[in-house]
């Protein structure tokens, strides 16, 4: 897994390339939060479009994040495959963290909900 | 002598379609560290893939592998360095089996362990969803588990 960040007006934008299992979570999460902190980010967009397999390990990186966000940002994620997109769906995550279709959408809508 | 040469190309026809019954195992033991996790995928994700399996049924079944071995590291054998999981598979046509194993601390209730969003460690970051990812994306699931040595979980799916 790579995980590199950019930031963008307040928006800490984490690209992450590969598969998300437990293994991987816990270098995504340590990332984020380092990153989140350094550079005093108000909300985080996960880019997923380079993301090829995730299982519940990733649902419960996503949550433990969005948890530690509210109420100071938001989250939002792009770019899931299909498979990844089924998983948001059966885990009811997409009630709370908007899913976006492309990185227009996740930057655009950042303050409209 | 016609007869005698139908009745050998009959033999070897039925000969030859026993041969070609599609059939293969895999036995796999490792160690219960994170990183084998994708190793377990890679391997389960070879073996199907001698059946043409679509996309999506491989990701249903290298999801539902990656579920049950994250389980054995992470609850089955939580602090313990030194834990084996063993995967045994096969498939015979299009049935494919899996059982993942550990002997590790086994489950105290299996049926609220298979209830959705149940975990047991909401500390670690766990949405409790892998036996509901595992059921759905697998035809059979079932948990075989002995507190003190250990769980089995066994699924099939029909490629
Ligand atoms: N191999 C195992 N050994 C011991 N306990 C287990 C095992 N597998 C599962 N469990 C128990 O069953 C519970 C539910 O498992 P499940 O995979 O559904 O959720 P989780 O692992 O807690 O969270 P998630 O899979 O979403 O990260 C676990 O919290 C754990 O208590
Ligand atoms: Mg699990």
């Amino acid at each position: 897994m790579q995980i590199s960040t950019t930031l963008t007006d307040k928006v800490l934008i984490v690209n992450l390339v590969g598969e998300i299992d437990h293994h991987s979570a816990a270098k995504i999460k340590e990332k984020v939060e380092r990153d989140y902190m350094t550079t005093n980010a108000k909300d985080i967009i996960l880019d997923f479009s380079s993301v090829t397999f995730m299982d519940s390990s990733g649902i419960g990186m996503i949550m433990g994040r969005y948890k530690n966000l509210i109420p100071k940002g938001q989250l939002k994620i792009f770019g899931a495959n299909e498979h990844i997109n089924n998983i948001f769906s059966i885990s009811g995550i997409e009630k709370i963290i908007t899913i976006c279709k492309d990185k227009d959408e996740a930057l655009g809508g950042r303050y409209v909900r | 002598m016609y007869d005698k040469v139908s009745s050998l190309n009959n033999i070897f026809f039925t000969e030859k379609t026993d041969f070609e019954k599609l059939t293969n195992e895999m036995t796999l033991i490792f160690k219960n560290d994170s990183k084998n996790e994708s190793l377990a995928r890679v391997a389960v994700t070879a073996f199907i893939s001698q059946l043409d399996p679509t996309i999506n049924c491989i990701n249903d079944i290298k999801t539902s592998v990656s579920e049950a071995v994250t389980n054995a590291i992470i609850h089955g054998y939580e602090k313990d360095k030194n834990g084996d999981i063993t995967i045994y598979c096969r498939y015979v046509d299009n049935k494919f089996y899996i059982e993942v194993k550990d002997n590790g601390v086994g489950i105290f209730d299996v049926n609220l362990a298979k209830t959705p969003l149940f975990t047991s460690k909401p500390e670690m970051d766990r949405s409790g969803l892998g036996f509901t990812l595992m059921e759905t994306f697998m035809d059979t699931v079932e948990v075989e588990s002995v507190l003190g040595s250990g769980t089995i979980v066994r699924m099939t799916k029909t490629i």
